[in-house]
């Protein structure tokens, strides 16, 4: 098997985190994830500060944000991380429950790399996250300075 | 009076003057050749006579030259200056005469006086009449002067010499031989007298000359008489002398024959003149009458000339026709012999009224004040139009009995006319008969037409008062405000209105500025307005003021002036004004109340935004918020089904499903619901769009899902409209799939997508089809959010189409509507501006 890269997620809700893990489970992605539940502990994670301050300094092979979330929302860490010399070049996919026109337009300016959103029906739920995670995990070659882990069975 | 000279005597005279001094040239010429040659008859005439001198001839001949010189009717300045210079030689010449006379008088004895003894020097009386001439002929070369005084020298002279001839003759007729009386020649006598009547003569029409030669009475009779005054003693001494001498008869018969002689002669004489002086005297007294008649004449012209010039200027001065009847009637009756009574007539409808007269009694005026048509003569030169002369009223039909009473003899009727008509006329009557003739008619005319003048110049003047009137009227009593500046904004005249309306008098307003009236603030715009107008004399110019009354309260007005010129061609502003103070309050609410609505619309607009903005955030949330729940439901179920379906009987599975399902909807509503809220806000891209190739397109995209229906589409010829191309694509989309849909049961299904005229400016687009079609009742609840009108089991779809169709429509700008019958198909219609 390919190498698997870390993934963080931020997402505040449990049942999103549930439901999105169970959907990577599924593809066998779910132990490189790191879950964090909001902007300022994933920018924490990303920085190495605080809670995340033994994290090894591997930056992730992609970050996946919900765009609502407590404390700073998606697209103020993502405009954080774009601003961010060490960051800007981490891959970002923005998941979220809306299409909202504003939202869209406001993330692609801010330097997304994917908008996804998410469906009601579960089955596509699944699908989506599977090929998101195996595209950004295991296909896309990431940008140096993200060094590659072994996968831990 | 100067003497009236008879021509041809003159004339006589003169040539007569002329002759003599040839005579004294010749006679003294021929002395001196006489002289010369030794010829005694030329120095003594008759033997034993006295010679004539050397110095006596000379003499002679000068003042024979000296005369003739002067005799000359073109004679220079030159032959006056010889005449002169012969004059003083003669005057010179007599002078020394005398001298050497006087000086033999002292020295010598007066016998040694004798010519024979000195043959050089004349007779003394010759040389005092050579003095005597001289002087004369000296006088004579100043032209014009001393008439008298000449011809007294010269009657002297020509006695002188008459008195020398008459010794001679009445001493030749003595029976004894005289002494010769004086030692003057024959011929020296002859030629004093003839020169002495020539000068006399030379100026025959001045002096006393002038009155013998004139042509009057005086002149007449002295000229018969005086020969006879001279000649007849003449003769009679003469006679006497001779009879003496012969003694043919005695002396008393001499004397009788003389007197008888005297009385006849003079007696003849006196009666020839008598004869004449009374043929003279009638003649003149003939004369004397027909200048009196001319004179006559005269006066009657002058007369007429006044009644001319009379009339004229009263009618020319007078706008009072009466005044000009009155004066006309008045200069005619005093100023036209034989007329006894003068009267005029004017038409006033059937009758002739008498407007003016003079010499009738009170009660002719009372039975013919007022004379009906067509009565008399009066009436008959009305009608005809024509002057009417009768000279002979006896014989006259027409005259009225009235003037027959007054003993009129002839009369002249004279009409008068006014603008081609025949309005009345002009009588004098007379109690003589033929009284007037041609002159009387021409005078009449000319009054005739003089009243004409009157007549006009008194209506003119009539509609120039009434149109005056009509004017003071509309300017005083109309209730717009005239004031009337001069240049420097003195009020000069204000109407009634524009005076009361300021609660001021006229008087209190002329002579004041004009500035007065206005409100302080706007006197600076007043002035520079009344600038304007100076500037553009006939130009109108507009503006708004504000006024002070008299109690202080402001009225609005608005101004109208404009230059014109006055009548004495001096320049005034005449300003109109209205008043506009309600219309200016009125207007001043208008922009207070359109300030305010203003500000209301501004405050609903930030209204409106606020609660758009609330929306948005309402709808973002929804789109969020609802979902995330939903999906989660969806996904646990789903996930609850796959781990414990080996667990679960059909019926939980079921339940399992029907949530799945309830899950699923909610998704879906949510979803279209979202899309209607996008429509509102997503931003509008008109551009012209081929409706043909849009319905096309969106036919195609429906292709699948109606594949193995049996569906006739009936597409009309489409016109191209201007509107947005996706918003109209998602019109015809959701149009379309509703009849698609609710056609599903026929077993034939017809879809029609047309277009009718609708209002001006506006294409309406339908889409018709022969479904289950609509109930009218409800149509109204078509267009609303959710509104389904079948039930959900039979139709799927949750009822947002025609709204979303609806609310894109009227973004557009236009309507929609619908129409339809229970089961009898349905035709959705929309509408869109042209532009």
């Amino acid at each position: 098997m390919a190498e698997i890269k870390r993934i963080l997620l931020a997402e505040d809700d449990p049942k999103d985190v549930e439901l999105t893990l169970t959907a990577l489970e599924a593809n066998n992605l779910a132990n490189e994830v790191d879950v964090v539940h909001d902007g300022e502990q994933a920018l924490d994670y990303l920085y190495r500060r605080r809670d995340f301050k033994m994290r090894s300094d591997h930056n992730p092979a992609v970050v996946l944000l919900d765009l609502k979330m407590p404390k700073l929302d998606g697209l103020e860490v993502l405009r954080e991380i774009r601003a961010n010399e060490q960051l800007s070049l981490i891959p970002v996919v923005m998941l979220t429950s809306s299409r909202e026109e504003r939202d869209l337009v406001e993330s692609y300016k801010l330097g997304v790399n994917a908008y996804v959103v998410k469906p009601v029906d579960f089955d596509k739920f699944i699908i989506a996250v599977k090929e998101l995670g195996m595209f950004w995990a295991v296909i896309n070659e990431p940008p140096p300075g993200s060094t590659p882990r072994t996968k831990q069975l | 009076m100067a003497a009236q000279p008879n021509i041809h005597l003159l004339a006589s005279l003169k040539f007569f003057s002329k002759a003599a001094s040839v005579c004294s040239i010749l006679v003294g010429c021929l002395v001196l050749l006489g002289w010369i040659a030794n010829i005694k008859t030329f120095k003594s005439v008759f033997h034993g006579f006295p010679e004539m001198t050397v110095t006596a001839a000379l003499s002679f001949t000068l003042a024979g030259l000296s005369l003739l010189f002067l005799d000359m009717e073109q004679g220079g300045r030159w032959t006056i200056r010889i005449a002169r210079v012969c004059s003083f030689i003669i005057v010179l010449i007599g002078l020394i005469t005398l001298i050497q006379y006087i000086d033999q008088t002292m020295s010598h004895k007066f016998q040694r006086l004798a010519m024979v003894d000195n043959p050089g020097l004349m007779a003394l009386p010759s040389a005092i009449n050579f003095i005597i001439l001289g002087l004369a002929l000296i006088l004579l070369s100043f032209r014009l002067r001393y008439h008298s005084l000449i011809q007294t020298l010269g009657l002297i002279s020509a006695f002188v010499g008459f008195l020398i001839l008459l010794g001679y003759i009445y001493s030749y007729s003595l029976p004894y031989k005289l002494h010769i009386p004086t030692p003057s020649s024959l011929h020296s006598a002859l030629v004093f007298i003839l020169l002495g009547l020539g000068i006399m003569s030379a100026r025959p029409n001045h002096g006393f000359m002038g009155i013998i030669a004139s042509d009057r009475a005086g002149g007449f009779i002295s000229r018969r008489i005086l020969p006879l005054a001279i000649g007849f003693p003449l003769i009679m001494g003469w006679l006497t002398l001779e009879s003496r001498n012969t003694g043919l008869y005695g002396i008393e018969f001499g004397m009788a024959l003389q007197v008888t002689l005297f009385i006849v002669i003079f007696t003849t004489v006196i009666s020839l003149i008598a004869v004449k002086l009374n043929r003279a005297d009638a003649e003149r007294e003939q004369a004397e009458e027909a200048q009196k008649e001319n004179l006559n004449q005269l006066s009657k012209k002058n007369r007429y000339e006044t009644i001319i010039s009379t009339v004229t200027r009263s009618a020319y001065h007078s706008i009072n026709p009466q005044e000009v009847l009155e004066n006309a009637v008045d200069v005619i009756s005093t100023n036209i012999d034989g007329v006894e009574n003068v009267s005029i007539f004017l038409v006033e409808g059937e009758e002739a009224i008498l407007k003016s007269y003079r010499g009738y009694p009170d009660w002719w005026v009372k039975r013919v004040g007022r004379i009906p048509y067509p009565q008399g003569f009066t009436w008959k030169t009305i009608i005809e139009g024509k002057p009417r002369y009768v000279a002979d009223a006896e014989k006259d039909t027409v005259i009225d009995p009235a003037w027959k009473e007054l003993g009129t003899k002839s009369y002249l009727s004279m009409p008068i006319h006014f603008e081609g008509k025949t309005v009345g006329c002009i009588n004098i009557n007379s109690l003589e008969k033929n009284a007037f003739d041609e002159e009387e008619l021409k005078l009449l005319e000319i009054v005739a037409r003089q009243v004409e003048v009157a007549i006009n110049n008194a209506q003119r003047t009539k509609a120039l008062q009434s149109s005056e009137e009509r004017y003071r009227a509309l300017y005083e009593d109309n209730p717009s405000m005239y004031f009337t500046v001069d240049t420097n904004g003195t009020v000069l005249s204000v109407n009634l209105s524009g005076a009361e309306q300021l609660g001021y008098t006229a008087q209190e307003l002329v002579g004041q500025s004009v500035l007065s009236v206005f409100y302080s603030d706007d006197q600076k715009s007043v002035l520079e307005l009344l600038s304007r107008c100076l500037e553009y004399p006939g130009q109108i110019f507009q503006r708004e003021f504000r006024k002070v009354c008299k109690n202080g309260s402001i009225l609005w007005t608005r101004e109208s002036a404009r230059t014109v010129p006055d009548a004495d061609g001096s320049l005034v502003i005449f300003i109109v004004y209205e008043d506009i103070t309600e219309r200016k309050l009125v207007e001043l609410e208008i922009k207070r109340l359109n300030k305010e609505l203003e500000q209301r619309i501004l405050e609903r607009t930030a209204q409106l935004e606020a609660t758009n903005t609330e929306l948005e955030a309402f709808t973002y949330s929804v789109s969020h918020d609802l979902r995330a729940p939903l999906r989660h439901i969806a996904g646990f179920t789903d996930l609850l089904n796959k781990n414990a379906s080996s667990n679960l009987d059909e019926r939980n599975h079921r339940y399992l499903m029907m949530i799945s399902e309830s899950v699923k909807k909610m998704g879906d509503l949510i979803e279209d619901l979202l899309a209607f809220s996008q429509l509102g806000r997503s931003a509008m891209q008109k551009t012209k769009i081929s409706l043909e190739r849009l319905v096309q397109e969106v036919l195609h995209d429906f292709g699948e899902e109606t594949d193995g229906r049996n569906i006739l589409w009936k597409i009309d010829l489409l016109p191209e409209v201007y509107a947005d191309l996706s918003m109209l694509r998602v019109v015809l989309v959701n149009l379309v799939s509703n009849a698609v849909k609710f056609t599903s049961t026929r077993s034939q299904a017809e879809i029609e997508i047309g277009c009718t005229s609708g209002k001006e400016n506006e294409i309406v687009v339908f889409v018709r089809d022969n479904g289950v079609g609509l109930d009218m009742k409800y149509a109204h609840k078509l267009f609303n959010v959710f509104q389904r009108l079948h039930h959900a089991d039979k139709f799927e779809g949750i009822g947002i189409g025609l709204a979303t169709v609806r609310r894109i429509i009227h973004r557009q700008g236009g309507q929609t509507w619908a129409e339809g019958s229970i089961d009898g198909g349905a035709t959705f219609y929309f509408s869109l501006p042209k532009s």
